[in-house]
C-alpha cells in the first residue's frame, strides 16, 4: 500500500485552518443560546460567524495559523519503510501553507529570530500499538495561547481537590489573554515531558466524548464547573462560558513525583486527523 | 455606538469600560518586532515609521492576502507582550491600542494619565474581522512580513473599551458582575 503522506498533511492543514470542528462549533452554539448577557453573546456571535465566514472564504479562523504538531500511532502496519514518513508530512505543510495563503509563523532560529520558514518543520509524537490502524493527528497550536501552558512536579500525596485549585488559579492568572472560552488540556503523570505531550493531547479528544473512567470524568466536570465561576466569559467580556471543557489524560507515573501539564487551548482549537485501516 | 479617528479628548472621557464600540478610520499595525525597533529609534531620536500623535496601534499579524482581497485573516494577537513598551508610547502622544487581554498597571496607570484607551477586539476571529477593513498599506518594515507596519482603513470595525480613560478595567468589572 503506498500512502501518499505529502497529500494527507496538506489536506489536516487546511481542513484545521479553515474548518472548525464539529465538536467544538456544537459547544459554541449551545453556550451563545445559554448566555444571558448581551457582551457575552456578542462575543459568542462573532465566534460562529467567524466559523462560517472561514470555511465559506477559505480564509484563516485565525490569522495565528499555528503551530504544526503531528501525534502518529502507528499499528501493525506492514509498512516496512517509514523513513520518508517526517519528509512528505513537512512537504505537505510547506504546499498547504502556500496553496491556503496561511501566515508564515515559524522562525528557524529562536534566537536570531530572523528568517521564517513555511511552517515547518513540524513536530512530531510518534507511538506504536497493536492495531491496524495508522493515526495521523494533526494539532495547529496557535501561540496566544501556547504561552500559557504550565507544568508542575507535584508533591505524590497532592489531592484532587488540590488539583482542582491548581488549575483554577492558573486560569485566573491567565485571564482572556488566550482567547476563551478555552479547551483545557490535562496531563497527569508520567514524565515531565510526557505530562505536557499528554495534555496537549487531551485538547484533541472530541468534547463530545465523555471519559470512561469515572474518576476522571468527575474531576474534568469538577475543574470546568470552577472555571466557569471565574466569569472571564467568551473573549474576557464577563459571563458564565469560560471554558468549553476540560479533558484529561494519565499515564503512569513514579513513586516520587506526580507531573501535572496543563495546556490552555482557545476556542479555535484546531486539529484534524486522518485514520488509515489495513487489513 | 459608532465613533470615528481621530479619537478627540471628549469622546474618549464618554467611553467607558465594557462598551461595545464600531470604529472607523485610520489605524496601525504593529507587534513584537515593530514595538522594540520603534523603542530603538526613539532612544537613537530617529524619525518613526508614522506619527505616533494621536495614533491609534492594533497588535496584528495578517495572514498573507488572497488575490482578489484586501488583507487575508486579521484579528488581534495578546496585548500584554507590548506591556513594556506602551507606556513610553502613551507618554509620545499615542492614544488607543487594539488587542485581547489584560494589560498590566503601569500601562493602565499610562492610560490614565495620558487620558488614552484600551480596547480590545474579536480574538480568534480574524475571518470575520477581515470584513471590516477598507484598505491595507504596507507603511514600513516590509522586510518583516506579517509583523510589518500596516495602515488600516477601517469601518465599524467591532471593539469593546477593556480600560478606559479614568483606569477602569473590564477585568475588574465582571468579576463583580457590572457588565451587561
Amino acid at each position: 500500500m503506498n500512502i501518499d503522506f505529502k497529500s494527507i498533511a496538506r489536506e489536516l492543514y487546511l481542513k484545521a485552518s479553515f474548518d472548525l470542528r464539529g465538536d467544538i462549533k456544537r459547544v459554541l452554539v449551545k453556550a451563545c443560546n445559554q448566555e444571558r448577557e448581551k457582551l457575552a453573546k456578542e462575543a459568542l456571535t462573532a465566534i460562529l460567524k467567524n466559523s462560517e465566514l472561514a470555511k465559506k472564504k477559505r480564509m484563516a479562523i485565525c490569522q495565528d495559523t499555528g503551530y504544526p504538531i503531528f501525534f502518529l500511532k502507528v499499528g501493525n502496519v506492514g509498512i516496512k519503510d517509514l523513513s520518508n514518513i517526517k519528509e512528505e508530512l513537512a512537504k505537505g505543510i510547506r504546499e498547504a501553507t502556500i496553496e491556503g495563503s496561511l501566515r508564515k509563523s515559524i522562525l528557524l532560529d529562536p534566537l536570531k529570530r530572523d528568517k521564517t520558514s513555511f511552517n515547518t518543520p513540524p513536530i512530531f509524537h510518534i507511538d506504536f500499538n497493536s492495531s491496524k490502524k495508522l493515526e495521523i493527528e494533526l494539532l495547529v497550536k496557535g501561540f496566544g495561547s501556547e504561552n500559557q501552558t504550565k507544568l508542575l512536579m507535584l508533591n505524590p500525596n497532592t489531592l484532587d481537590s488540590e488539583i482542582v485549585d491548581i488549575v483554577v488559579n492558573h486560569i485566573r492568572e491567565v485571564g482572556s489573554k488566550a482567547c476563551p472560552p478555552y479547551i483545557i488540556g490535562i496531563g497527569i503523570g508520567g514524565t515531565a515531558d510526557k505530562a505536557i505531550v499528554l495534555s496537549k493531547e487531551a485538547t484533541l479528544v472530541s468534547l463530545d466524548k465523555k471519559n470512561r473512567d469515572k474518576k476522571l470524568s468527575n474531576l474534568e466536570n469538577r475543574i470546568k464547573k470552577e472555571l466557569n465561576k471565574l466569569k472571564i466569559g467568551p473573549l474576557g467580556v464577563g459571563g458564565k462560558t469560560t471554558c468549553l471543557g476540560v479533558k484529561i489524560l494519565t499515564y503512569p507515573t513514579h513513586i516520587a513525583g506526580l507531573p501535572l501539564g496543563i495546556t490552555v487551548s482557545c476556542h479555535a482549537t484546531r486539529s484534524a486527523k486522518k485514520v488509515i485501516r489495513f487489513n | 455606538m459608532n465613533i470615528n479617528t481621530p479619537l478627540d479628548r471628549g469622546l474618549i472621557k464618554r467611553l467607558k469600560a465594557g462598551d461595545l464600540v464600531y470604529l472607523s478610520g485610520a489605524i496601525y499595525t504593529a507587534r513584537d518586532k515593530v514595538h522594540k525597533r520603534i523603542v530603538d529609534l526613539i532612544a537613537k531620536n530617529r524619525e518613526l515609521p508614522f506619527n505616533l500623535k494621536d495614533s491609534i496601534i492594533y497588535y496584528c499579524g495578517p495572514t498573507p492576502k488572497k488575490r482578489d482581497d484586501i488583507i487575508g485573516s486579521c484579528g488581534p494577537t495578546t496585548s500584554s507582550r507590548m506591556d513594556k513598551y506602551t507606556s513610553l508610547l502613551c507618554k509620545l502622544g499615542l492614544k488607543a491600542t487594539i488587542g485581547k487581554g489584560e494589560r498590566s498597571e503601569e500601562v493602565v496607570d499610562a492610560i490614565k494619565r495620558y487620558k488614552g484607551v484600551y480596547f480590545t477586539t474579536w480574538g480568534g476571529c480574524g475571518a470575520y474581522l477581515n470584513s471590516f477593513i477598507k484598505s491595507s498599506k504596507i507603511v514600513a518594515f516590509k522586510e518583516l512580513g506579517t509583523e510589518a507596519v500596516r495602515r488600516l482603513e477601517i469601518e465599524k470595525f467591532p471593539l469593546v473599551v477593556a480600560v478606559d480613560s479614568y483606569g477602569n478595567k473590564i477585568w475588574d468589572k465582571r468579576s463583580k458582575n457590572e457588565i451587561r
